[in-house]
Parts: structure tokens; C-alpha cells; sequence
């Protein structure tokens, strides 16, 4: 009803439009209109145009909590020793590479952790925002990334018939408040259902062949002639056909005119990627986001993989190093975009690996301690859950959760749902309604210290 | 929309350019909706809203909201009135006869009398304001139903059916001959049996019996060994052409249950002897079974995969097929022949491709399998309303579900059907035993019938009163992408004729095409309610449509296209490849009721299909692929484009307006941009390819 009550407003507020001129711009093409209206406005005005949200909102830095966000999301098949050393793991039992053995402060939200020091190489505003929440994901199979991603069917679409992937729920939930072009997530690197489809991934390449950057000064005219034939084709059937048709043309004519804009600047967006690296992923991510094409983008990063055979955990340092790297990356990109503060990240793999390692130098699979890495605008910074070593196998494993400080003291949250309530926190933080998460999410609870 | 709609659109863009042009803060678009500018459609669901909405999001939302099939109480109320409508649990010609209410008076739930008269004034109330807003003037009303013209009904029953472009010939015939449902019959019926139109049908029936199975996705799959394309084509090809072979024969089309009789290759053989009589791993997780490729990937040749005949099968105590990797002896397994196997054979639920499809494993055992059985068969998933007695309590296991809850009012019906494939062969699909009930019995949407083997199942299937229902809204979706309202009269007319024909299914086939519920030649019931649009076209179908317009084109130019293969061709080739993956396909989901196959004409899709026909354009542009590249033939290119690749017959009103568009737009190549004689043609043939025509279904 606001709405509503907004169109009408703007309505009264054009009353002093001069008529003649208004029944002239009422005739002119609406396409042109649109065209036009992008170019004298700019990037802001062409996504307000895009995807009719006012300027306010797009222009707005600080968003309340509870909004909808745009989401990257890193998913691995390979079980990442991603949570190998984070903060929370520097404790007994805990083998650590040589270079980081010796952990340092590192500041989260405000308060110190001691972890390995090249989580140190974070952006201190991803820092700030930045949490590591342990918990177990109950399995040591590859094959279960899928089901892990959907919190062993946990998570639902809103319709409730099947299982959703987290990212899939966010775009689910999150496009029509964005306004996105589309409204299925992007695959860009990790495997992705949505509503029950397999998604293609795309790489950067891909994405630049859908919108090529080298477009001849010629081939932009041609297709503006090209359209501009087509509305002259199909102008009686715009203006007389049946309900049906001028629906079909309506939908035709507006998305034509956004592909257009869309596919030059996503072009210029993209002109900088020239293969299918991690960065190019990220730069890819931080576009589509910015140009409103979808609300969550699935990418795939790697802290040492599948690192059974790692002598002196090499693997797992460098790819440490280069995936940090790749996430301050991503940040800078999103703000280059100013949608930093609109964007939530989250790294959860198929399962951690073991806190000691094997006589091969490496890692082995360890479902019970897993680590999911977020932040956000909505994300309070700092560590949920956290570890103790299991009497009978001597191995750190995920503790319960207090739902509400985040701690392993008084668990309220059983150690079996901490990727479920991982899950509905991660959702919650980003905009998925709170009041809607328990039929979203069918298992664990949301942390109340996760969000700010 | 109405013109009134689109001043209404026009003003608000107009009013956020202008806003921005000044440097200030626009708002947000937002029409002003009155009901002078709703449709049908709109209108329902504004009544349904104010209506019946509350009362089931108060009384049903908790289990009909979330979990629990039909989903008519979701958030979403265009959703949940989609669901009433489609699944017909409302009838608003006689609301005192909609299911929703004869369910409540049954018993369901123990809801009292007051909802259940809640629910009945409430449907009674939103009927009621329908028909008034339906009795109002048409001048009230501007964008009430108008009737598609014969342009349209002849482009899309083409499209839909063939996917060729609607020829001149074609065109006459309708125009000079007048339109009757008979001529419009006939001309279907050349359509459907020629190879582009048998390809159609063997799509829809492919896609809704889910024997589409892909062996890239990473879904679990048995064939492991034998991931490769022509194995997976083997796969989905075997039930379609056992179908079709039934359908021309015209055999009742309730024998897509029952019979028996399939259509192999050596390869798919190899693949069924591989289930029944090799020992490796039978007690492993069936992914982990066939490392055997290199058993296979030496010995077997091309002609494996394409040595088609017919086989019966038989279940029998001993399997009569050789080892799997006894190729020789199974090449000489003949057309016609019988063979003994140890899992029957038998219906589309017994296929390599749905059991691949849908594997089962220790903790599903069966469950899935036995849903999408159902719902492939008869459109229909569990429902918990159902009350339909379930005689026997066998194989209902306490420890996964507990009496009197909303999860056993499904696995009542359920976990006694599944037992007929659990009785022959194991959670690896594999032959063999975990369940040995002797007798169980089928139990769903009103029909009970006892069962003791996997036929049995199939006999259900086939003698269920809402086969022909279910086959019926099956095709209606399909040519649609919307589902009809089986109340409607032209509905239940073609399910009475499908019954009354033995179930003959081209002629249920042609029924439903030219009717009222699919052309909108005229208003039926189901597009006063549902309403009616232009089909947007999906990948399939593009593809589909490029390859017949080809041939067509090659016709025309006196070549000799290849025969008609898949309707894939031309999207495979490497101009077009990528940039086609971007559109959307006809699919199923798992535990989904209907087709999924409506997607909207969205940024992305645009994108792809310029990209998509840009591609065309220098695939097509090659005198052996489809237009002369010489300037001494750009007349016939031109008429060639119009006629063939937009589908514009010459007489149509819009022939000639396209083609002086495709001239001006190759002129404008040529000339201002001086481009070479082939890449002008290519930007023609891209507008010509990308028009609304040519992606729409029936403009």
C-alpha cells in the first residue's frame, strides 16, 4: 500500500507537467526513453532504471539489518583445510604450518583472536565484519558437497517441495527485493542447484562471449538499426494486437533494451578478465552483483584442497595466501561497485580436515570440525562455536552452541545441527526474513551473537 | 495489456527519466492499478486473496504452506491460487463441489464445521465476484479475452507441433478452404507425422515420462562406464521409441505402463545384463559397481549403439541375458525376440533411463523411485488429503514414519506400493531381494488395487480413473506452458474423447492442440481464469525450429537437406554451442508435479538469444547450410529469411513489413558500415533469427 501510495505522490508531483509536452514524450519510444534516461543519468541512474529501484536506495551506504543482500558464496567438493587455522584451532592436538605456528592477534569485530597470522592479510574492513563460525558438517565424502549445501535437506525452497542450496535460497528470497535481472543464483565455480535444477557454471570467459567486450563501433549500430527495425515491424501489433501479444512484445521490449545496456557495461565491466583465475571469478562476481544481473554468485576457492599428501603443508599455505589474496580482492572489486556494504561472503565446504597430520605431511577428512568463513554488512565479527578434544579419537571436534553468545558454554544448539544453525545464521545475516527461517531452514537455530 | 497499462508504464519511466535528468531522487515505478486495467487473472487472484486466502492461511498454511503437496497455502498467493486453480481444488462453477470442500466435509484434519462453512462461503463469495466482474462491459473490461487471430493459432499449433515455419500452401489452405475444427485437424495430423513433428512428440513424451536422463549432470547415475553421449542418447531414446511405436500402431496409450516389449540396442542390453548377472560389488553402493570400463571400452563398436530392434521381456528365476560384456551374444539377440530377465521389464518406471534417473538407496528404499512413477504416469505426487484406503499396512516402516501423523497420511499409501520394486532387486539396482511381501497393494487418488509384482504397478497405473486426466493437463502444459482447469468443458470433453478412443493417443494428441484451451481461437473457461498468452519459445524448441526452417530452406533453394535427426544440430555446432546454453529448457525436478517450462523473457535470455543468433547468422550465411552468400541471389536470402527463418508466410500481414527490415537492415550493413556481402546477410539473418516470431510460440 506504501507503494502505492508513493506512485500516486509522484503522479501529483508531475501535475505541472505541461500537457502538450507531455502527450509528445508519451508517444516517443519508450525503448529510446529508457536508452536516453541511462546515459544522462550513469551507473547509479542505469541501475535505478534497470531495475526500478529508486536512487535513495541504491545510493543509501548503511543499510538497516534485515535487508536483502547480495551474496558470493565459495563452495569446495575437495574438503578445504580451510579451518585449519583459523581462530578457535590453536590449541592442543592442532598441527599448524611452520610459518604460522606461532599464532598472533588477529581483530575481529572489535576483539582479538589468535589465529594464523596470514588470516592477518584480511582487509581490516572485511575484519571488522568478519566471523568464523565452527561447526561439524557430518560428513567425510566428497560426493556430499551438494547435500551440505543444503544442510542435508535442511534448507527448502519457500515452496517447501525440495531442498535448496543456501545461495540458491538467497537468490530465491532476495531477487524480487533487488530487483535483479534474473533470479537464480550464478554459478561461477562451485557445483549449484537451484530449485532443484542444475545450474551451468559459467566461467568468465563464458560470461564475456554472452557479452563481448570488442563490439566494432558498427556492430553497436547494427544492433541498434536492428531493433529499431523490429519496433517498426511490430508497432501495429504493440498497439492493436491482442492482450496476449502486447504482453509478449511489452516483456520483449524492455528486456531487449536491458540486455543492450546491460551487455555494454557488463562488457566494460569485464574487460579487464583475461582467463578463468580465481581474481577473474571475483572480478566477474563483483560486476554481476553490481549490475543487478543476480543476487548470489557461487565461486570456488581453495585454502590447500584435497591435501591428503602436502609435505610441510606448502599447498596449504600458498593457496592460503593466494585465496585471502582473492577475497581482499573481491572486496575492493564490491567497492569499487559500492556494494560492499550490500554484500554478504560466506566460504563453507564439504567438510574440514584433520587438526593433526598424516604421515604424508597433509591433511585427512574430518567431518566433525568444519569452519564456515562470512562477512558482512550484517555480520558481527568475532568467533561462533568452537572446539574440544574428543575423549575417544583425541581429534579437536565442533562443540554445541549457545545460541545467543555464540559460545560453547550452555549449548542450547546440538553439535549434530551447528551446519544447520550455521546455515539460518548466514541466511538471517543475509536478509532472508528472521520470521520466515524456521520454514526455511528445518533444523538448527539462528546465533543471535552471528548478526549485529 | 491494456493501452491504458502502458500509458500507465509509459508515465512512470517517463517520470523516473525525468527525476533523474534533474538530479533528483526518483521512486520507485508503481502502477496504479484499478480494476478497469486487470485482467481475469488478476482479478482471481485480488479475490482469492481478500476470499478463501485468509481462511487456509489460517487453518492450512502450517502443513499446506511448507511442506505439504497440494501447496495452496503458500506466502505467495498468485502461488497458491496457481495451485488451486491448476490441481482443481476449487470449483467455481459449483463451489459446493470443490474439492477443498468435500476433503474438509470428509473429515480431513477433524477441522470443524465452521471452517469447513467457512471455506464454502468464502470459495462461493470469490466465484460469485468473478462473474461479476466477468458480466461487465466489455468497455469496463478492456483487456478481456481477445481471440488470438488465425495467424496466430496456425503459427503456434506449427511451432508447438513441428516447429517448421507455417508454409504458404499451408496458409491457403486455411484461408481459401475456411476454418474448421476438421481442416485444422487435418492439417495438424500432417504435421505430427511428419519426422520434425514425430521429433516433437517424442520430445514431450521423452521429457514427461523422465526418460531424460543426463549423464554429465553429477547425478548419481548406474552407467558410470559408460558415460558417454551415445550411451546417454541409447537411454533416452529406448522408451521413447517404445512409445512411439505403440502410438503408431495404435495401441492404447495406457501401455506405457504395461508393456513389455522394449526397443534396445546391443549397448542397453549390455546395460541390463550388467543389473541381473554379474556378482562385483553387489553389496556396494551401485556408483562404486561398474569399473569396467576397460571390460567394455575395447570390444564395443559404433553399431552398438545404433543396432535397434525389439525386445520382449519375460521375468523369469534365471536370467536368459549373456554377461554384460558378452557382446556377440547379445548382437545376436534378434528383433522380436523374448528374453528372460530376472527384474521384469515392464512399463516406463522399469526403463535403464528412470531407474538411472531416480537410483535409490538405504535410506530412500524405493520411495522416490515409486513417487516418480506416479507422478510421470499420472501427474500426481502423495497428498496427504488424499483419504483414498489403503486395504494393507505392509512395508510401512515405524521408525521412519509414525502413526497418525501428517507424514504417515502419505506413507500409508506409499511404502506399500514401493515394495514391488524392492521385491526384485536391491538398493543398487541390482537384481536381487530386500522386501518379499507376498501381496501389497496400490492405494492413490481414489483407485485401490492389489499388488504382488512390478506389473501390477503398471496395471494400476494404466487402469487409474485419472489416467486420462492426467495425460490431457499433461499436454495441455506442454503446448501452453500453463496448466489448464480440468474443470473446464473443452477439458473434460477431450478426456471423455481419450477414454472413449481406447486411449488413442494422437488423436488426444490433435484434440487438445486444436482446441480452444491451446489456440484461444475463441475464450474457453481456462482463459477466462488462467488467462491466456503468447508461448515464449525454450531451448529445445529453438533448436527444433532452427533445424526444420533449414530444411525448409534447403528445400526451397533445390538442395537436399540431411534427414531430420534430433533437433539438435544446429545447436551444437561451435558459432552457437555457448551461447544456447544460456536459454532455458523444457525440464523435470524431482517430486515436481508438471513440466518445468515456462521462463521468463528475461535480460539473460535476451542476451542469449541475440548471441545465439548472431551465431546462427554465420552458421547460416554458407550456401551449404542455408542461404547463398552471392549478391545475385539477395532476393531470394531475403525472401528466404522471412518466410522460412522469422516463419512468415507471404500472405501473412506482417511478411512484408519483415522483409523490408531484413533489406534495409542488410543495406545498412553493406552500404553505411561497408561491410562484406556475408556478414551483411548475417546481420539479416541475426534479425530475422531473433524477432519476436521467431522466439515466440504463436505471436
Amino acid at each position: 500500500m506504501k507503494k502505492k501510495n508513493k506512485g500516486f505522490n509522484m503522479k501529483k508531483k508531475n501535475e505541472n507537467l505541461d500537457q502538450k509536452k507531455l502527450s509528445e514524450i508519451l508517444e516517443m519510444d519508450r525503448r529510446q526513453l529508457l536508452l536516453n534516461a541511462m546515459a544522462a543519468g550513469g551507473g547509479i541512474a542505469l541501475r535505478s532504471l534497470l531495475t526500478g529501484l529508486p536512487i535513495t536506495f541504491l545510493t543509501h551506504r548503511a543499510m538497516a539489518a534485515g535487508e536483502a543482500r547480495y551474496m558470493v558464496y565459495s563452495s569446495s567438493g575437495s574438503g578445504d583445510p580451510m579451518n585449519a587455522n583459523v581462530p578457535g584451532t590453536y590449541m592442543e592436538n592442532f598441527d599448524h604450518p611452520a610459518v604460522w605456528r606461532n599464532p598472533v592477534d588477529i581483530n575481529l569485530g572489535g576483539t582479538n583472536y589468535k589465529g594464523a597470522a596470514v588470516w592477518n592479510k584480511l582487509n581490516s574492513e572485511i575484519k571488522a565484519n568478519a566471523n568464523f563460525f565452527h561447526h561439524r558438517s557430518n560428513t567425510n565424502s566428497h560426493n556430499e558437497l551438494a547435500a551440505v549445501m543444503t544442510a542435508f535437506g535442511a534448507v527448502r525452497t519457500a515452496a517447501g517441495n525440495q531442498a535448496e542450496m543456501i545461495p540458491s535460497l538467497v537468490a530465491e528470497q532476495n531477487s524480487s527485493k533487488l530487483g535483479t535481472q534474473i533470479k537464480a543464483p550464478l554459478a561461477l565455480g562451485s557445483t549449484l542447484k537451484y530449485q532443484g535444477k542444475n545450474q551451468k557454471i559459467y566461467s568468465p570467459q563464458g560470461i564475456k562471449s554472452l557479452f563481448p567486450t570488442n563490439l566494432a563501433d558498427r556492430q553497436i549500430a547494427m544492433r541498434n538499426f536492428r531493433t529499431q527495425q523490429l519496433d517498426a515491424v511490430y508497432k501495429n501489433v504493440k498497439e492493436q494486437g491482442t492482450a496476449a501479444q502486447m504482453k509478449f512484445l511489452e516483456q520483449y521490449a524492455i528486456s531487449e533494451a536491458k540486455a543492450k545496456v546491460l551487455g555494454e557495461n557488463l562488457a566494460n565491466a569485464l574487460s579487464d578478465i583475461t582467463g578463468n583465475t580465481d581474481a577473474d571469478r571475483m572480478r566477474t562476481a563483483a560486476a554481476l552483483l553490481a549490475l543487478n544481473v543476480t543476487p548470489a554468485v557461487t565461486v570456488r576457492l581453495s585454502f590447500g584442497g584435497d591435501n591428503h599428501n602436502d609435505a610441510n603443508l606448502a599447498k596449504e599455505v600458498s593457496q592460503h595466501e593466494s585465496s585471502i589474496a582473492t577475497i581482499n580482492l573481491l572486496y575492493d572489486a564490491l567497492k569499487s561497485y559500492n556494494i560492499h556494504n550490500r554484500t554478504t561472503f560466506a566460504a563453507l565446504n564439504v567438510f574440514g580436515r584433520t587438526p593433526k597430520t598424516n604421515d604424508k605431511g597433509g591433511r585427512d577428512h574430518h567431518g566433525n570440525s568444519s569452519v564456515m568463513f562470512s562477512f558482512g554488512p550484517d555480520i558481527k565479527g568475532g568467533v561462533t562455536g568452537g572446539l574440544e578434544l574428543d575423549e575417544r579419537t583425541k581429534r579437536p571436534y565442533a562443540q554445541g552452541i549457545n545460541s545467543t553468545t555464540g559460545k560453547t558454554d550452555n549449548p542450547d544448539i546440538n553439535a549434530n545441527v551447528t551446519l544447520h544453525s550455521a546455515a539460518k545464521s548466514l541466511l538471517v545475516a543475509s536478509g532472508v526474513e528472521a520470521s520466515k527461517i524456521d520454514k526455511l531452514v528445518l533444523d538448527g537455530k539462528v546465533v543471535k551473537s552471528f548478526l549485529k | 495489456m491494456s493501452n491504458v497499462r502502458i500509458k500507465m508504464i509509459q508515465l512512470t519511466i517517463i517520470v523516473v527519466g525525468f527525476n533523474l535528468a534533474v538530479g533528483m531522487n526518483a521512486c520507485a515505478p508503481f502502477e496504479s492499478i484499478s480494476s478497469s486495467n486487470l485482467s481475469s487473472e488478476s482479478f482471481s487472484i485480488d479475490s482469492f486473496s481478500k476470499t478463501l486466502y485468509p481462511v487456509i492461511e489460517a487453518n492450512c498454511a502450517q502443513c499446506h504452506g511448507t511442506v505439504q503437496n497440494p501447496l495452496f497455502a503458500v506466502d505467495d498467493k498468485d502461488k497458491a491460487h496457481d495451485v488451486l486453480m491448476s490441481g482443481s481444488l476449487v470449483n467455481l462453477t459449483s463451489p459446493s463441489q470443490s474439492f477443498l470442500v468435500s476433503k474438509l466435509s470428509e473429515g480431513h484434519n477433524n477441522f470443524s464445521a465452521e471452517v469447513v462453512n467457512d471455506v464454502l462461503l468464502q470459495i462461493s463469495t470469490w466465484s460469485q465476484s468473478l462473474n461479476e466482474f466477468e458480466s461487465k462491459k466489455p468497455s469496463e473490461n478492456p483487456v478481456e479475452f481477445s481471440a488470438a487471430s488465425l495467424s496466430s493459432v496456425l503459427l503456434k499449433l506449427k511451432a508447438v507441433s513441428h516447429g517448421g515455419a507455417l508454409t504458404q500452401e499451408e496458409w491457403n489452405s486455411m484461408n481459401q478452404g475456411g476454418v474448421s475444427q476438421n481442416n485444422l485437424k487435418d492439417l495438424v495430423k500432417n504435421w505430427i507425422d511428419t519426422p520434425e513433428g514425430k521429433i516433437k512428440m517424442d520430445q514431450y513424451i521423452r521429457l514427461t515420462l523422465n526418460q531424460n536422463v543426463s549423464l554429465n549432470d553429477e547425478t548419481d547415475d548406474i552407467f558410470q562406464s559408460l558415460r558417454n553421449s551415445k550411451f546417454q542418447d541409447n537411454l533416452r531414446e529406448s522408451f521413447t521409441r517404445t512409445v512411439r511405436d505403440l502410438v503408431d500402431r495404435g495401441r492404447p496409450f495406457t501401455e506405457i505402463a504395461t508393456t513389455n516389449r522394449f526397443a534396445v540396442t546391443t549397448a542397453l542390453l549390455s546395460g541390463y545384463a550388467w543389473l541381473e548377472n554379474d556378482d562385483r560389488g553387489r553389496n556396494d553402493d551401485f556408483r562404486k559397481l561398474i569399473d569396467n570400463r576397460d571390460e567394455l571400452k575395447d570390444i564395443i563398436q559404433d553399431s552398438d549403439f545404433t543396432d535397434w530392434r525389439f525386445v520382449s521381456f519375460q521375468k523369469a528365476n534365471q536370467s536368459g541375458l549373456a554377461k554384460f560384456s558378452n557382446l556377440a551374444a547379445l548382437r545376436g539377440i534378434g528383433n522380436n525376440s523374448t528374453i528372460q530377465t530376472l527384474i521384469p521389464r515392464v512399463g516406463y518406471f522399469s526403463s535403464l533411463a528412470f531407474i538411472s534417473r531416480y537410483p535409490t538407496n538405504q535410506d530412500n528404499q524405493f520411495r522416490n523411485l515409486t513417487n516418480q512413477t506416479l507422478i510421470s504416469g499420472l501427474g500426481r505426487t502423495f497428498n496427504p488429503s488424499d483419504n483414498t484406503e489403503q486395504p494393507l499396512e505392509v512395508g510401512i516402516s515405524p521408525d521412519h514414519t509414525e502413526k497418525g501423523t501428517q507424514c504417515y497420511a502419505c506413507h500409508r499409501m506409499l511404502d506399500p506400493m514401493r515394495l514391488v520394486f524392492g521385491k526384485v532387486m536391491n538398493y543398487n539396482s541390482r537384481s536381487g531381494s530386500v522386501f518379499d511381501e507376498d501381496l501389497t497393494s496400490f492405494a492413490f487418488d481414489g483407485y485401490v488395487s492389489p499388488m504382488s509384482e512390478l506389473d501390477d504397478l503398471g496395471s494400476a497405473i494404466a487402469d487409474h480413473p485419472k489416467f486420462a486426466q492426467a495425460w490431457v493437463q499433461k499436454m495441455c502444459r506442454a503446448f501452453n506452458t500453463s496448466g489448464c482447469s480440468v474443470t473446464d468443458p473443452d477439458f473434460q470433453s477431450i478426456v471423455s474423447n481419450f477414454i472413449a478412443s481406447n486411449f488413442n493417443f494422437k488423436e488426444m494428441y490433435v484434440d487438445v492442440l486444436t482446441s480452444n484451451l491451446v489456440t484461444g481461437a475463441s475464450a474457453s473457461f481456462t482463459s477466462k481464469v488462467v488467462g491466456f498468452s503468447v508461448a515464449r519459445t525454450r531451448r529445445n524448441h529453438f533448436c527444433h525450429s532452427l533445424e526444420a526452417r533449414q530444411k525448409q530452406v534447403l528445400l526451397a533453394r533445390g538442395r537436399t537437406p540431411a534427414s531430420f535427426d534430433s533437433g539438435n544440430v544446429i545447436c551444437s555446432d561451435g558459432n552457437l554451442r555457448d551461447k544456447v546454453n544460456a536459454i532455458g529448457e523444457d525440464q523435470t525436478q524431482r517430486g515436481v508435479e508438471t513440466v518445468v517450462n515456462s521462463y521468463p523473457l528475461d535480460t539473460f535470455t535476451m542476451q542469449a538469444l541475440e548471441r545465439t543468433c548472431a551465431g546462427f547468422g554465420v552458421y547460416f550465411v554458407n550456401s551449404n547450410n542455408g542461404i547463398s552468400t552471392s549478391e545475385n541471389d539477395l532476393e531470394e536470402s531475403f525472401d528466404l529469411l522471412t518466410r522460412y527463418v522469422a516463419g512468415l508466410p507471404e500472405t501473412h500481414p506482417r511478411h512484408s513489413l519483415l522483409k523490408e527490415a531484413i533489406r534495409l537492415t542488410y543495406l545498412e550493413a553493406r552500404e553505411k558500415h561497408n561491410m562484406s556481402a556475408s556478414d551483411s546477410l548475417r546481420e539479416a539473418t541475426t534479425l530475422a533469427c531473433s524477432a519476436p516470431d521467431s522466439i515466440s510460440m504463436g505471436l
